[in-house]
């Protein structure tokens, strides 16, 4: 009898378990399918949109791979991430190694001040950053898209890197420096290469960041010609196009972060210091 | 080769004195270790020599040159830390290299050194090995090498041998033991182990609460112990510590444990003159407390007393029993032919010129309190 009332539990729970799983991928699978719609499975004229298209076609990203505006644009996206990347790291692996291995007084009010400029809503913030940004130039350029998203994403580079540098045992600074090294030497030849499989997933992280992010970029961005991925699909969608192009960019625009979310997750389990002691 | 004084060197973290007032000399070529409890100051005092640690107090001199403020790479120490800290993206070569490459010696050389180093401690052909793809024995001999190629004036060891099994720990041992009858380098080592200590060390410093409680020769803090605790951390099993109190009997003096009486050492009567009527503690080791039947020494009258055993517990070449007589406990070390049985009456014989008197206040050696 219990047994049986235990099978029932069970099978409830894994119901329940599917039926998450399939409003989770409910929109992604629209996307997709969407993405590879041909116009007659689109544009149905009142009859109920197939589940899966009359004929599956990739023509849109055909289309895509020959558009102009989009190829500028993924390109941009990326020129903007990896510059993201490159700021984001170089400012923020020593800042948290410094907070991780020099216990001064303030440490926490510190680390707790670089996360605040999260604190408030994008919208928010987005608005004197421009200000500032209109006073510099940055407004409109590659390098001031960049400059925003390594200040969105500097904290968490910072924290991702002192959960990493904090694997790493203080002996091994200790006897870098009794065999000679300076602290800057240790840091670049032995605790940055120990730690590079972390800094890669924050790496990453800032990549994600940076590739999907919308608001300043299209603050920063709208008033000239260039676009990132997020911004053009907000300036195609302006003009009313068939859902089927839009869906193919936003496949685009999802594949790296859906692949690169596997690659992170493979680096967060690798034991960076496998062999360092004991 | 040098030498290294620590002149009333003392550590506090915040409050907590973690090394009180040292004085310390270390011969040039010597071998000592600093043995204590955990908590005791030693690992302390060893990262101050490297230089990885402040010296709140006090002088420090490597080689006659006072170092305080002297940044660890120009000690001319080298350290093995008790984790290894191998870089373990750097391959056993690499990892070797490391200090002479930073001090840029020429490229020829450093491979001499390296081969040199290998050659030293059975590492040939694992140049190429990443630490991650060695034993335990082989990490803990590169970390050795890498400290031994900058031909450091003093070695530093914290506690190297503490993450081996014990097998590879006894035959570590008398690798470091040959390491240094060669090189002839000053090493200050750090353990917890008192038998690794008595087996490497030229001489025995002995750490309790940030002080030293005793400095000697391995035989000297084993046999003249200067304080109730170097008595008990030293010599395995414990030593056997009896209260009691000193009294005149007949015409001579002796210790009245209340159980038994037992007569005191010759060497002590003079001293005893003062400490009549006063409580102390009569330590003696287990190996000096025999069954008569087997006892090679000549027993003095009333140092013959009759006990039951408890518990047996056989090691193969020897078994600690442990006896009572009255209230009293005590374990002695027998040889097997004694064929020690529990609960069973045994007559044993007090070996007392190899005991020891302390006074109960001072916990200090009555010999050696002034």
């Amino acid at each position: 009898m219990r047994k049986k009332n235990m099978r029932g539990t069970r099978v409830i729970w894994l119901i329940g378990i599917i039926v998450m799983i399939l409003i989770v991928l409910a929109p992604i699978f629209v996307m997709f399918k969407y993405s590879l719609s041909d116009r007659s499975s689109v544009v149905t004229g009142g009859k109920p949109i197939p589940l899966w298209p009359y004929h599956p076609t990739v023509e849109q990203f055909h289309g895509l791979a020959t558009m102009d505006r989009f190829m500028t644009a993924a390109l941009i996206s990326l020129e903007v991430a990896l510059l993201s990347i490159l700021i984001a790291l170089v400012i923020g692996t020593p800042a948290a190694y410094a907070l991780v291995r020099y216990r001064f007084p303030g440490v926490m009010v510190l680390a707790t001040l670089l996360i605040s400029v999260r604190l408030f809503p994008d919208i928010v913030s987005v608005v004197p950053i421009v200000e500032v940004f209109l006073k510099f130039r940055l407004v409109n350029s590659v390098l001031g898209v960049a400059l925003a998203h390594s200040l969105l994403s500097i904290p968490y580079v910072i924290f991702i890197a002192m959960g990493v540098f904090e694997t790493i045992p203080r002996e091994l600074d200790e006897q870098a420096q009794i065999l000679g090294a300076s602290k800057l030497y240790s840091f670049t030849r032995i605790i940055v290469p120990v730690a590079l499989p972390g800094l890669a997933a924050a790496a990453i992280y800032v990549f994600l960041l940076s590739w999907d992010e919308f608001i300043f970029a299209y603050f920063l961005l709208a008033f000239g010609d260039l676009s990132t991925l997020p911004v053009l699909l907000k300036k195609i969608l302006s003009w009313t196009p068939q859902h089927n192009l839009l869906a193919a960019i936003s496949v685009m625009l999802s594949i790296p972060v859906i692949i690169f979310t596997f690659v992170v997750q493979k680096y967060m389990r690798t034991g960076a210091t496998a062999g360092a002691v004991k | 080769m040098a030498t290294v004084k620590f002149h009333g060197v003392s550590k506090r973290f915040g409050d907590v004195v973690a090394v009180r007032d040292l004085h310390l000399v270390v011969d040039d070529g010597e071998f000592v270790t600093l043995v204590g409890p955990s908590g005791c100051g030693k690992t302390t005092t060893l990262r101050m020599v490297a230089g990885l640690e402040e010296i709140t107090a006090g002088e420090l001199y490597i080689d006659d040159v006072l170092s305080n403020d002297i940044p660890p790479k120009n000690r001319g120490i080298a350290m093995v830390f008790q984790s290894y800290a191998l870089f373990p993206h750097m391959t056993v070569a690499e990892n070797i290299a490391f200090g002479l490459k930073i001090k840029s010696y020429p490229r020829s050389e450093i491979l001499k050194r390296i081969a040199g180093a290998m050659n030293l401690l059975n590492l040939q052909g694992l140049d190429a090995r990443l630490p991650r793809e060695l034993s335990g024995g082989q990490r803990q001999r590169v970390a050795l090498a890498r400290a031994l190629v900058l031909e450091p004036h003093v070695l530093l060891l914290d506690e190297p041998l503490s993450n081996l099994d014990a097998k590879l720990r006894v035959k570590m041992r008398t690798e470091l033991k040959r390491i240094h009858k060669k090189l002839e380098s000053t090493i200050i080592y750090v353990t917890h182990d008192q038998v690794e200590a008595m087996s490497l060390s030229d001489r025995v410093a002995i750490m309790h609460e940030g002080g030293l409680a005793q400095v000697g020769t391995p035989l000297e803090v084993y046999r003249s112990p200067h304080n109730i605790f170097v008595a008990g951390f030293i010599g395995s099993p414990t030593m056997n510590f009896l209260h009691g109190t000193i009294i005149k009997k007949n015409k001579g003096i002796i210790v009245d444990l209340g159980a038994f009486q037992l007569s005191i050492p010759e060497h002590y009567r003079k001293r005893c003159a003062d400490y009549l009527g006063k409580e102390v503690i009569c330590g003696i080791r287990p190996e000096d407390i025999y069954d008569k039947r087997f006892s090679k020494t000549a027993s003095t009258p009333g140092n013959t007393i009759d006990v039951i055993t408890g518990v047996v517990e056989p090691l193969g070449d020897r078994d600690i029993v442990e006896v009572m007589k009255d209230t009293l406990n005590f374990t002695l070390l027998c040889e097997p032919a004694v064929k020690a049985k529990p609960d069973t009456p045994m007559t044993v014989v007090f070996d007392m010129a190899k005991a020891h008197l302390f006074d109960k206040k001072t916990e200090r050696n009555i010999l050696f309190s002034s």
